[in-house]
C-alpha cells in the first residue's frame, strides 16, 4: 500500500509540471436566486485544467490556448457550458438539477451523489426524528430505513439498543454495526454495570441526537469493505450539523416538554385475591395452610409515576467567505414513568471549518457532553421497581405503623430503595478531530484528520443500614480512551466521457480501557455517602486493556458517460485482536451501475425519469471477537484464583493463535427508479450475506474443565429484501401529502456449525436455555417444549411430546423448533400531510413473524409458590368438566409445573406501532413578517407509542423486547420495562 | 517549494505509524499459560486456584450444601429461584442452569487439581523439592477426592441402591490438553475406589499441619483426608474403616479436639477438620451472597431462603433446652412469612463465613454409628454420643436407653440431624440409610432412595454434546 502512495504521488508531481499559463479567466457561480455556488467545478473544455469556485461564488482559471470554453458542474446543479468570449469575465447563473437524484449521499471518506453512487446505503435525516423525544440517536434508527432492525430492549431511560444491519451474522461475537461521527470511529463498549438486565445502558448515550444532520447506514460490500474488519455488522456514518459559507448566522431555539405512561402493565392480583388462590390451591392439594398477615397494598400502582420529559436546544450556524461554524447546546431532561429513573444530558458542539487560502483548509468538530443517570435496577434484579412492585406479595406494607420504611426481604423494598439509596451513574464524553486538506494541485487533495473518542464513566452506589446491615458503597470509574490519525489522498478528474476518482489513505487507531472499582461495607451512619467511610473493603479491582488496528485502504471510482458506473474498494487490516498466526486480512469489493435511463433508447419511456441498475460483491469482516485477547491461552490472578490471602492462578480461556476475523461476502443488487418527475422513488436491493468463519464457542463437555473454545468455524446466511418507497401523493400550494414507507425482509440460516446434534441429527449451539442456533434454521430458533392448553375434560394442562401426542408430563426431550426471534420484516411507514400552516406526521414502524418469549411469566403464573404475587390470569383456573381455563386444576399433577418454560410463555411478537403522531402549526409569513427578531416559528403537539396492534392475546406487556440489548439473544423478555406512551409540546423558533 | 513541504509534511505523518509493534499489546490481568506450570511459585498459584475454585458458590460455597438439607427435611426452601424451588419440590429438569453450573465448577476444580497432578513433577526450578512437589500433588488429590465425592452424591443413587452399580460419574484423572474426550460415567462403586485411592495416595505426602491455623484448617492435612475416607467408608457402609480412620482423627489431639461449646463456627479452631476459607474480599461468591444470603432473613441481609422446617422444629424440641437450638432466631423469610433460621452462618454483610466441610464432631458420630451398625449396642458409640449431648446440654445415655441396637443407631441418627443441621449433611444420611428425604406430605412418596427425582439430572447440555452419556440420563429425567 505505501508503494502505491508513492506511485500516485509521481502522477502529482508529473502532473504539476504539465501546467502552463496563457490567459486568466474569471467570474462568478449563482444560482437561480442570485446566490453564489461554492465548489462549482470549473473546467476549460478539452483539457484537464480546472478549478473550483470559492465560497463566494467566485473562481479564477488560468485557460490554456486553444480552449473556447468552459464547463462548470455543482452537486445539485445540471452542468453547464459557457463559451469564453473577448473578455476574461464569465458569469454564470446554474439551474438546480434534479434534486433527489443529484442529492450528495455520505460515503465512507467522502461523498458522492445520489445518481453516481454504486453502493447500497440508506440515509435518515434530521428531519425523520427531530424533535422526537428520544434519548440516544440510534432510538431513531427504528423504522427509517430498510434493513436496519433496530429494537428497544426495554423503555428504561439509556437502554441498550439491539440493532441490526441486514440481519445478524455472528453467533457469538458482535452484532451490533460501527459508529463513526464526522470520520471518527466511537468506541461503543458499554461502561455501565448490567442492573438486572442482559446489559448495561446504551453506551451511546452520550450522543445528542439534535446536533445530527444525517445518518447514512452502509448496507452492501461496496459500502462497508472500505471499513474491513468492521464491516460486516453494517457502518453507521454520522454527519454533524454544519454552517454555510456567506449566510447570515442562524440561530435556532427548539423546546419541548411532556410527560410519559408505560404502554401497559401486568395485570397482579390483589392481596385479597392472593390469599384466596394460595388458600385454595394449598388445601386442594393438602399442602399445610400458611398464615397470611391481612392488609394489602398496590406496589406497581405505587412504582408507576408520570414520567417527566423536556428539552432546550439553542443552536447558531452560518459563515463567511472564509469560515463556516456551526454552535449548538442541547439540555435534555427526563423522569422514567417508575421512580428512582432519570437521565440529565448537557451537551454542546463546535464544529469550525476555515479556509486558509485557496489551497489549504483546516477545520474541526468537536462535541462534548455529560450524562447523568438516575439508574434503576431492571428485570432480573430484584431492585428493580417494576420487578419487584409485580412479585411483591401484594399484603406487604412498605412501611411500619410509624410510617417508617421497613426492609421487605429478598424482594426488595423498592420504594424504600428509590428514596434511600443511590444509584447514580455519569458519564462524560468528548469526541471530535482536527483536520487538514491541502490541495496539492487542482484535482488533488491530501488530508490529514486526527481524531479523539475519551469516555469516562463513573458509578456510584450506596445502600442505606435498612437495606443491607451497616450500609454498603461502591464506586466504579471506567474510561476507554481513544485516538486515531487518518491519512487520505483523493484525486478526481473528468475528461469529457471519462470521470476518475482515487482514494489512498492509511489510518492507525488505538484504544486504551482502564477500570477501577472499590466497595467496603459497614457506615457508621447512613449519612456517609463515601465508600471510603466503610470499615471493610469488599472488592479493590483494578483492570486494564488495549487494542490498536493499523490499516491501509484504497477507493477508485470510474465513469464512462455518467452512465456506466464502476467503483472497487480494498482495505487491509491489522488488528492486536486477532491472532498471532492470523494477524492481517484483506478485505475487497467491487462495484458496477448502469444508468438505463441516459440510454438513448430510453428517451421516449416519459414517466420515468431515472432508472439505475446496480450489483456489488465484496468481503467484509468482524472484530468483535470476544474482548481483546481472544487468541491467547490465559491464567487468571484476582480473587477469582485467589484463596485464603495467598494469590492464585486459574486458566481463563484456551489458546488459538489461529483466532480471527469473521469473514462476510455479501452480494447485492439494486434497482432503483423514479417515476413522473420524481413523484415516485423506488429503491429495491437483493441481497445476500454469507459469513464463514464464525466466531464459536465451540462448547466441550464440562468435563474437560472448560465450557467452551472460540474458534473460527461455522457459516451463517442473512439474505433479503430492502424495499424503500418515497411518494409525493399530492403536491398543490396549500396541500402537500408525501408517503415513506421501508421495509426489509430477511431470512436467516445457518448454514453450518461445529458438530453437536440434536435428537434430529441436526447440528445446534445453544443461544439461551430457550433459544439455538440450529443449522437449517434461524440462529434465534426457540427450542422449547410445545404448550397445547388446559383439557377441558380432566383440568390438566397438556403439553405435546415427541411423538405429537398430548402429556401431562413433558421431557426436555420433547423439545422442538416452535419458531425464530428473528422477523421476517420490519420497517415503517410515514405519512406526511401540510395544510397551509398546518402539518401532520404519523410514523408507524413494524414487526411480522418473529416470537418473543415472555420468560417473566413463569414467575407470575407460577401457581405453586407462595413466595411471590401471580398475575390475576391463573385465577381462570378449570374447576369444572367443560371449562376452558387458563390454569389447571389446582389438584392436577400439572399445576406445580405449569409454568415451565413451554410455548406457554412463548408468543407472536409481530407488531404495527403508531410510533409518532405529531401535529404542528407554523406561524405565517404575514405574522412573521410584523415580528422583529422571529424568523420562523413552528408549535406542535407530538405523541410517542401511542397505539399498538398486536395479538390480542399477547400477555405482555411489551412485545418489543430484546433482553440483551447487544444482540445475542433477541426477543426475550424479563419483566422489561414497556415502552413509554409520551406526549410532548414544542416549538421551534428562528432568530 | 511550498508543495514540496507539504509532501514533506505528508510522507512524515505516514511515515509515522507505519509500525507492526502498536499490533503487540499484552494483557496485564493475565499471563499466559505456559508461564504457569514452570516456576514453584506458578504451581503454587495454580494449586491455589483450584483451592479458590472449590469455594465457588457452586461446589462447597453453599448451594449444595443448603441444598443437602432442604431437598431433605431440615430447610423449607421459600426463596424464588425457580431452579432451586424445582429441587426442592422434586420437579427437577434436565435443563436446570444450577444444576449444570454445580456439574461445571466441579469438574472445573477437578480438571484444575489434574493439572497440579500431572504436571508439578516436570518442573525444575532449584530449590522446588520433591517434598514440596509431592505435597502440591498429595493436597490436589485431596481436592480432587473431595469434589469427586460430593458430585457422585449429587447426581447418582447411594451405593445401597443395586450395590453401588449404578452410574456414578465420569471420572476424568488427566489434565484437558486441547483433545476433547467424551468420557462416560463410571459406576458408582468405581467412583468410590477412586475417591479412595486419592485420599490413600494422599495421607503420606499431605502435612498435619501448617504454621497458620486458617491452613491446618483452610487445606489439605493427614487429617482431613482421613476424616474424608471415614464419611466414605460410611457411606458405603464399610463400619469398620469407618470406625478406624474417625478414631485416627478423634486422637490425633491437639490438632482436633471437640469443642466445649457452639462458638467453634468460623473459628479455625480445632473443631475443624476442613473449612474453606472466606475473607471480605475473597469468598464464594464474592459481593454476592454465600451461606449466610440463605440462611439469614433480609433484615440481617440475607434474603431468608432457608428457614427451618417444622419437622427439625420438633425434632429439636422432643428434648427441650438444646443449646444448638438456641443457636437460632426467628425473622421475616423469603415468602413474608415469621420463620426461624439457623445463626450458624451469620454474616450476609460481606459473606465471610467459612463453609464446615468436615469437622470433628463428624468423626464422633461416624464412630458411634458405625461401630453401633457393627457390634450393636456398645459403650465406646455411647461414649462418644455423650460427649456430644453433654455438649448440647441434653441427659447422657447410657447402655440401658436403648432395647435394640435399631434404636441406639436411629438416636445417632437423630443426634446426627441436629449436630449437623444446615452443613448440607442430613440427605445423604437419610438416603444411604434406606429412609425417604421426606417423611410427609405429598413429596413423601417419590423421596425414598432410588427414586428418581432424589438425585440431580446429568446436565441436558453435557447429554446434547457428550454422546457417552446419551444413554446414560439418569432414570426419569
Amino acid at each position: 500500500m505505501r508503494k502505491l502512495l508513492f506511485t500516485l504521488l509521481g502522477v502529482v508531481f508529473l502532473s504539476a509540471q504539465l501546467l502552463a499559463q496563457t490567459r486568466t479567466v474569471s467570474g462568478k457561480v449563482t444560482d437561480a436566486n442570485d446566490q453564489p455556488v461554492p465548489n462549482a467545478s470549473v473546467t476549460a473544455k478539452g483539457t484537464r485544467v480546472g478549478t473550483t469556485t470559492k465560497g463566494d461564488g467566485t473562481f479564477s482559471l488560468d485557460v490554456p490556448d486553444g480552449v473556447k470554453s468552459l464547463i462548470f458542474s455543482a452537486i445539485g446543479f445540471a452542468p453547464q457550458e459557457a463559451a469564453i468570449g473577448e473578455g476574461n469575465v464569465i458569469n454564470v447563473s446554474l439551474k438546480a438539477s434534479d434534486k433527489s437524484l443529484d442529492e450528495v449521499v455520505i460515503v465512507a471518506y467522502g461523498q458522492q451523489t445520489q445518481k453516481a453512487k454504486t453502493q447500497s446505503s440508506s440515509v435518515i435525516k434530521a428531519d425523520a426524528f427531530r424533535n422526537m423525544p428520544i434519548v440516544s440517536p440510534t432510538q431513531a434508527l427504528q423504522g427509517q430505513a430498510a434493513g436496519v432492525n433496530m429494537t428497544n430492549s426495554s423503555g428504561l431511560l439509556g437502554a441498550a439498543p439491539n440493532v441490526q444491519v441486514r440481519g445478524s451474522s455472528s453467533l457469538l461475537g458482535g452484532t451490533q454495526p460501527l459508529y463513526v461521527v464526522d470520520g471518527v470511529p466511537l468506541n461503543d463498549q458499554v461502561l455501565s454495570t448490567a442492573q438486572g438486565g442482559g446489559s448495561g445502558l446504551n453506551p451511546l448515550v452520550d450522543l445528542n441526537p439534535n446536533d445530527i444532520e444525517s445518518m447514512t447506514i452502509l448496507k452492501d460490500a461496496a459500502a462497508v469493505a472500505i471499513y474491513g474488519s468492521r464491516g460486516t455488522n453494517g457502518v453507521i456514518l454520522i454527519k454533524t450539523k454544519k454552517g454555510t459559507n456567506n449566510q447570515k448566522t442562524r440561530v435556532n431555539l427548539d423546546y419541548f416538554t411532556g410527560f410519559s405512561k408505560p404502554t401497559d402493565l401486568l395485570d397482579m392480583m390483589s392481596a385479597d385475591e392472593f390469599r384466596t388462590f394460595v388458600r385454595d390451591y394449598r388445601a386442594a392439594r393438602n399442602l399445610s395452610a400458611i398464615n397470611f398477615p391481612t392488609g394489602e397494598f398496590d406496589w406497581q400502582k405505587a412504582v408507576v409515576q408520570n414520567g417527566k420529559v423536556s428539552s432546550y436546544t439553542l443552536s447558531a450556524a452560518g459563515g463567511n467567505e472564509k469560515t463556516k461554524f456551526y454552535l449548538g447546546g442541547t439540555y435534555f431532561t427526563e423522569s422514567g414513568f417508575t421512580i428512582g429513573n432519570d437521565i440529565r444530558r448537557l451537551s454542546g458542539r463546535i464544529n469550525l471549518e476555515h479556509d486558509v487560502s485557496r489551497r489549504v483548509k483546516f477545520g474541526t468538530n468537536f462535541s462534548i457532553s455529560n450524562t447523568k443517570s438516575d439508574r434503576i435496577g431492571v428485570e432480573n434484579n430484584t431492585f428493580a421497581p417494576l420487578t419487584s412492585s409485580s412479585l411483591q406479595l401484594p399484603y406487604v406494607q412498605p412501611r411500619d405503623v410509624n410510617g417508617n420504611f421497613v426492609n421487605t426481604g429478598f424482594i426488595q423494598n423498592v420504594i424504600a430503595i428509590e428514596a434511600l439509596n443511590t444509584n447514580n451513574f455519569n458519564s462524560r464524553r468528548y469526541t471530535g478531530n482536527a483536520f487538514a486538506e491541502f490541495k496539492l494541485i487542482d484535482n488533488l487533495k491530501f488530508r490529514t484528520d486526527w481524531g479523539i473518542d475519551n469516555v469516562q464513566t463513573e458509578e456510584r452506589t450506596r445502600t442505606v443500614d435498612l437495606l443491607s446491615p451497616g450500609g454498603a458503597a461502591s464506586r466504579t470509574v471506567q474510561q476507554d480512551q481513544k485516538w486515531l490519525s487518518t491519512n487520505t489522498l483523493t484525486y478526481e478528474k473528468r475528461l469529457s466521457d471519462h470521470f476518475v476518482g482515487a482514494l489512498a489513505g492509511q489510518s492507525i487507531e488505538r484504544s486504551d480501557f482502564d477500570a477501577i472499582q472499590v466497595a467496603a461495607t459497614g457506615f457508621a451512619s447512613d449519612r456517609l455517602p463515601n465508600v471510603a467511610s466503610g470499615s471493610t473493603p469488599t472488592t479493590t479491582f483494578a483492570s486494564r486493556s488495549a487494542w490498536a488496528l493499523e490499516s491501509f485502504f484504497g477507493r477508485v471510482n470510474y465513469r464512462f458517460r455518467d452512465k456506466y458506473l464502476f467503483e472497487a474498494s480494498l482495505r487491509r487490516d491489522g488488528s492486536s485482536r486477532f491472532g498471532s498466526d492470523k494477524k492481517y486480512g484483506t478485505f475487497w469489493a467491487v462495484s458496477g451501475g448502469w444508468i438505463i435511463s441516459d440510454e438513448e433508447f430510453f428517451k421516449g419511456v416519459q414517466f420515468i425519469n431515472n432508472l439505475k441498475l446496480t450489483a456489488s460483491y465484496g468481503t467484509s469482516g468482524n472484530d468483535r471477537i470476544g474482548g481483546d485477547f481472544p487468541s491467547l491461552g490465559l491464567y487468571g490472578g484476582g480473587v477469582g484464583s485467589d484463596y485464603n490471602g495467598s494469590a492464585g492462578l486459574n486458566p481463563v480461556q484456551i489458546p488459538n493463535p489461529l483466532l480471527s476475523w469473521e469473514e462476510t461476502r455479501q452480494w447485492d443488487i439494486g434497482l432503483s427508479a423514479s417515476f413522473f418527475k420524481s413523484r415516485i422513488n423506488l429503491n429495491v436491493n437483493l441481497y445476500n450475506k454469507r459469513t464463514t468463519n464464525n466466531l464459536i464457542g465451540v462448547p466441550l463437555p464440562f468435563t474437560t474443565g472448560y465450557a467452551a473454545v472460540n474458534q473460527n468455524i461455522g457459516e451463517i446466511e442473512n439474505k433479503g429484501v430492502d424495499l424503500e418507497l418515497n411518494t409525493v401523493n399530492i403536491k398543490g400550494k396549500n396541500f402537500e401529502w408525501t408517503t415513506s414507507l421501508n421495509a426489509g425482509f430477511l431470512k436467516n440460516t445457518v448454514l453450518s456449525l461445529p458438530t453437536n446434534k440434536d435428537e434430529a441429527g441436526r447440528d445446534f449451539l445453544l443461544i439461551s436455555t430457550a433459544q439455538r442456533a440450529i443449522v437449517g434454521h434461524s440462529r434465534n430458533s426457540f427450542y422449547v417444549i410445545p404448550y397445547i392448553g388446559v383439557n377441558t375434560t380432566t383440568g390438566d394442562a397438556e403439553w405435546l411430546d415427541k411423538t405429537g401426542k398430548p402429556t401431562t408430563s413433558p421431557l426436555q426431550a420433547d423439545r422442538r423448533i416452535v419458531g425464530s426471534a428473528i422477523p421476517d420484516f420490519t420497517g415503517g411507514i410515514t405519512n406526511t400531510v401540510r395544510f397551509k400552516e398546518f402539518d401532520l406526521t404519523a410514523f408507524f414502524n413494524f414487526s411480522y413473524g418473529n416470537k418473543v418469549l415472555i420468560d417473566g411469566l413463569r414467575f407470575t403464573e407460577n401457581m405453586g409458590s407462595a413466595a411471590f404475587n401471580k398475575t390475576k390470569n391463573i385465577l381462570n383456573y378449570w374447576k369444572a368438566a367443560g371449562d376452558v381455563a387458563f390454569a389447571p386444576r389446582l389438584a392436577s399433577s400439572t399445576a406445580p409445573i405449569f409454568n415451565q418454560l413451554s410455548t406457554l410463555q412463548l408468543q407472536d411478537g409481530s407488531y404495527m406501532r403508531l410510533k409518532v403522531l405529531s401535529l404542528g402549526y407554523r406561524l405565517p409569513s404575514r405574522v412573521i413578517e410584523k415580528l422583529k427578531y422571529i424568523t420562523s416559528a413552528r408549535f406542535y403537539v407530538l405523541g410517542q407509542n401511542l397505539f399498538i396492534w398486536q395479538d390480542k392475546n399477547f400477555r405482555g406487556p411489551d412485545a418489543e423486547v430484546s433482553a440483551n440489548g447487544g444482540g445475542l439473544v433477541t426477543g426475550e423478555s424479563f419483566f422489561a420495562l414497556p415502552q413509554a406512551r409520551t406526549i410532548t409540546f414544542g416549538v421551534n423558533i428562528g432568530l | 517549494m511550498k508543495l514540496y513541504k507539504l509532501y514533506a509534511v505528508m510522507l512524515l505523518t505516514i511515515s509515522l505509524f507505519s509500525c507492526k509493534k502498536e499490533l503487540e499489546i499484552e494483557p496485564e490481568q493475565s499471563v499466559s499459560d505456559n508461564a504457569v506450570f514452570t516456576s514453584k511459585a506458578g504451581a503454587q498459584g495454580a494449586l491455589n486456584g483450584v483451592y479458590s475454585t472449590a469455594q465457588l458458590i457452586n461446589v462447597f460455597g453453599s448451594q449444595p450444601q443448603i441444598m443437602g438439607d432442604f431437598q431433605a427435611d431440615n430447610v423449607e426452601f421459600v426463596g424464588s429461584f425457580p431452579t432451586l424451588q424445582e429441587i426442592f419440590q422434586f420437579t427437577t429438569i434436565s435443563t436446570n442452569v444450577t444444576v449444570a453450573g454445580w456439574w461445571q465448577d466441579h469438574y472445573r476444580v477437578i480438571l484444575r487439581a489434574n493439572s497440579i497432578i500431572d504436571r508439578v513433577n516436570s518442573i525444575t526450578e532449584t530449590g522446588f523439592t520433591d517434598a514440596q512437589k509431592k505435597q502440591m500433588i498429595a493436597e490436589a488429590k485431596f481436592m480432587r477426592a473431595l469434589t469427586y465425592f460430593q458430585l457422585v452424591n449429587l447426581f447418582a443413587q447411594p451405593v445401597q441402591i443395586n450395590g453401588g452399580n449404578n452410574l456414578g460419574v465420569p471420572l476424568v484423572l488427566k489434565e484437558f490438553t486441547g483433545v476433547v474426550e467424551f468420557p462416560g460415567r463410571a459406576t458408582v462403586n468405581e467412583t468410590h475406589l477412586q475417591i479412595k485411592k486419592d485420599l490413600e495416595e494422599a495421607i503420606p505426602d499431605l502435612p498435619v499441619s501448617y504454621t497458620a491455623a486458617s491452613d491446618t484448617r483452610g487445606r489439605a492435612t493427614k487429617g482431613s483426608a482421613r476424616a474424608l475416607l471415614s464419611r466414605l467408608h460410611l457411606y458405603r457402609g464399610e463400619w469398620t474403616e469407618a470406625a478406624a480412620f474417625a478414631d485416627a482423627v478423634i486422637t490425633a489431639t491437639p490438632t482436633y479436639v471437640l469443642a466445649s461449646n457452639y462458638s467453634f463456627y468460623d473459628g479455625n479452631t480445632a473443631e475443624d477438620v476442613f473449612s474453606i476459607q472466606m475473607t471480605t474480599t475473597d469468598n464464594s461468591r464474592t459481593g454476592a451472597g454465600g451461606w449466610a444470603s440463605y440462611h439469614r432473613p433480609a433484615a440481617n441481609g440475607g434474603r431468608g431462603d432457608c428457614p427451618f422446617t417444622t419437622n427439625l422444629e420438633l425434632a429439636f424440641q422432643a428434648e427441650p433446652g438444646d443449646k444448638r437450638f438456641l443457636a437460632s432466631a426467628t425473622g421475616v423469610a423469603a415468602d413474608g412469612v415469621s420463620r426461624r433460621f439457623t445463626l450458624k452462618y451469620p454474616d450476609a454483610v460481606n459473606n465471610t463465613d467459612n463453609s464446615p466441610v468436615i469437622r470433628v464432631t463428624e468423626m464422633y458420630l461416624n464412630r458411634a454409628e458405625a461401630l453401633a451398625e457393627k457390634d450393636g449396642i456398645n459403650q465406646t458409640s455411647i461414649d462418644l454420643m455423650n460427649a456430644l449431648r453433654t455438649r448440647a446440654g441434653l441427659a447422657t445415655w447410657t447402655l440401658a436407653t436403648f432395647a435394640t441396637k435399631q434404636e441406639l443407631v436411629d438416636a445417632i441418627l437423630n443426634e446426627r440431624r441436629k449436630e449437623l443441621c444446615f452443613e448440607g449433611h442430613r440427605r445423604m444420611d437419610l438416603l444411604r440409610k434406606g429412609k425417604a428425604l421426606r417423611s410427609s406430605g405429598p413429596t413423601a412418596a417419590i423421596s425414598k432412595p432410588g427414586d428418581p427425582k432424589v438425585i440431580l439430572p446429568i446436565p441436558q447440555r453435557e447429554v446434547d454434546i457428550n454422546p457417552s452419556l446419551k444413554s446414560q440420563q439418569n432414570p426419569g429425567y
